[in-house]
């Protein structure tokens, strides 16, 4: 049995992922730790773990692994200090705020002989593995171009403070379109080009914009990244794409398979998706490469080209032109 | 109110019977336009207080040429085969001080007209990020595609207003993409994809104090389907499309005479999509004014 301990509930993930450890039948969640004590402590009890005031106390126990949920900027220490204590690690997205962050985090994994996986859990939803099979298998011949929206609603809290979160809806969501196509068209992002722009609230990182990436190929890629979904929206948000390839088009709603409730108790309509957890997919993913020493299906290399990409989009959109993008 | 209809033969009996269903409106003249020989065109009479011009695209600028400054024209967009062509009928039009309403069907079909009236009176709220996307099986010729669009350019141009900055890239003669940003600064994405195997429109408007959304194929109020597996679609408007343009022209002829000249606006539909052509063709982003 794999002992995790989770680094942080401040991203909402580590709720769904301290779930998929609960559903697991190789893996416990042994302890938590949080800055902010009382979530911790909440979060501990709700789940039947040890709460840690002291990080380094927590990962001098015996512990396998630790799930990072914490603030994008913070997790650059916390992976580190994980690594260098030689527990195997599982990141949120993204994998961090800035390139070199990203790059120390690889090195101190490296160097620690640890995994390294980044939470990019769409590519485990059943919907896009069958659009990555159909592309592969030519359905719809040569892809062309391809338009996406990862849409959400505004999610407050730390994620609208540049300090902590990097930047707004660009940095939360690009990363999860790049990853996807990364992974379906076994291909790199050669341009970006991206404006931003805060429409929606009276927040001070950008909740909207459109992005338009060029591949190595010529494929040529639209992104939505916008917290645009209003209040009254049925569900978060959306991961949607449409693949144009020569031999005609592939439509994509990742959470399309859903009941719809009609919920008069709290006067909202809801979509209430069925499909499988993808986050309890990439926790069962990341759990067997511990557990079987294999390389990780979403390696640290995979959210450090994908950071490169939202790197690029600031540099586009303060520069007004296409960037041309260079790999790390 | 004596109105004076030139066109084809076909167009003309539709727009003859709208207009003579108008007690307060005389057809003062009905010219057929014979084909074969445009020179032919009879004179006009100037006794007219509007002339419809419902001829084939192709026709209209000769036709335009031959009808001066005197009486107002109403006219069907486009008003030429191709974007230059247009731009220099509209210079044409200019120069003449002619009085034209140039009609773009879109702006009183009822799904763009619906959107169109809930964006500018406001109900979204600060405007943020608008998305189009139209697919036909068509495939149009390479010069072809941003002609075929000029409506839905058109309509952008009068419901979010002029572009700020506009960057588009285009592949395979089939597919285009248009990022535009508002002057307000707001975003519009259009996909244009044609010769992809369906039809479909979906339009999303996103505001701060809402979403309005369309999507064509989740509007058919009617669907058949038969056991030999044939399948038709029914979509009932009522009001015809000529109809409802008709109306609104012979309303603003009415009540709203001042705004009946709209030379401007087309013209600055041909900016927006000569900054697009202008994109797509440097591969950089197109800034109003060139800055």
């Amino acid at each position: 049995m794999l002992k995790v301990g989770i680094i942080s509930f401040a991203h909402m993930h580590a709720l769904s992922y301290a779930n998929a450890l609960k559903k697991n039948n190789s893996a416990s969640l042994e302890c938590v730790w949080d800055d902010d004590q009382q979530r911790g402590i909440d979060m501990a009890k709700t789940f039947h773990a040890s709460f840690y005031t002291d990080l380094d106390e927590m990962l001098q126990t015996d512990l396998d692994a630790v799930i990072v949920c914490s603030e994008n900027a913070n997790h650059k220490d916390h992976v580190v200090t994980a690594a260098n204590y030689k527990k195997h690690i599982l990141c949120e997205k993204p994998i961090a705020t800035e390139i070199n962050d990203a790059l120390e985090m690889i090195d101190a994994c490296n160097q620690n002989n640890v995994i390294l996986q980044v939470a990019f859990p769409v590519r485990f939803a059943p919907v896009i593995q069958e659009v990555q099979r159909l592309v592969n298998e030519k359905e719809i011949g040569s892809i062309l171009a391809i338009n996406t929206t990862n849409h959400g609603q505004m999610p407050g809290g730390w994620f609208v403070d540049p300090k902590l979160s990097g930047g707004g809806c660009a940095t939360d969501h690009i990363v999860h379109i790049v990853d996807t196509l990364r992974w379906i068209l076994r291909d790199e992002v050669k341009s970006v080009y991206a404006e931003f722009d805060t429409r929606f609230y009276d927040i001070v990182v950008e909740d909207c914009g459109h992005v338009i990436l060029e591949f190595e190929s010529g494929i040529v890629v639209t992104i939505d990244p916008s917290w645009s979904r209003p209040k009254t929206f049925p569900i978060w948000g959306d991961v949607t794409l449409e693949l144009f390839g020569d031999k005609g088009t592939i439509a994509v709603d990742a959470f399309k398979q859903h009941t719809v409730l009609f919920n008069d108790r709290d006067n909202k309509l809801e979509n209430l998706v069925w499909s499988d957890d993808m986050d309890e997919e990439l926790t069962k993913d990341f759990l067997q490469c511990v557990t079987e020493s294999r390389p990780p299906f979403i390696s640290g290399e995979d959210g450090l080209r994908t950071l490169e990409v939202v790197k690029a989009a600031y540099q586009s959109n303060q520069q007004k032109k296409p960037i041309t993008l260079i790999h790390n | 109110m004596k109105v004076t209809l030139i066109g084809n033969e076909s167009e003309l009996s539709k727009h003859l019977s709208f207009w003579e269903s108008i007690p307060a409106v005389q057809v003062e003249q009905s010219i057929v336009v014979n084909e074969d020989n445009l020179d032919s065109l009879p004179s006009f009479s100037y006794q007219s207080e509007l002339i419809d011009v419902c001829a084939s695209t192709e026709w209209k600028p000769f036709i335009l040429k031959r009808l001066g400054r005197k009486i107002p024209i109403i006219v069907e967009s486009p008003i030429a085969s191709s974007i230059r062509e247009t731009k220099h009928l509209l210079n044409f039009i200019k120069e003449e001080q002619m009085m034209i309403r140039i009609v773009n069907p879109l702006m009183t079909s009822p799904e763009w007209m619906n959107l169109n009236q809930r964006f500018t009176t406001h109900q979204l709220g600060n405007s943020g990020v608008n998305r189009i996307s139209s697919k036909s099986e068509v495939v149009p010729g390479d010069d072809r595609f941003l002609e075929q669009e000029l409506h839905v350019i058109d309509w952008i141009y009068r419901t979010f207003g002029d572009f700020n900055t506009i960057f588009a890239k285009k592949v395979d003669s089939r597919y285009m993409t248009v990022h535009i940003r508002h002057k307000d600064n707001s975003f519009t994405h259009l996909e244009l994809a044609r010769g992809f195997g369906k039809e479909e429109l979906n339009i999303e408007l996103a505001g701060s104090k809402g979403m309005l959304t369309h999507k064509s194929n989740e509007t058919n109020p009617i669907s058949i389907a038969k056991i030999d597996m044939s399948k038709r679609k029914v979509n009932p408007i009522g009001t015809s499309l000529i109809q409802r343009q008709l109306e609104d022209v012979h309303h603003i002829l009415t009540k709203d005479h001042h705004s009946f000249n709209n030379i401007t606006e087309v013209t600055e539909t041909i900016d927006f999509i000569e900054a697009i052509e202008s994109s797509f063709n440097q591969a950089i982003p197109v800034t109003k004014g060139g800055a």
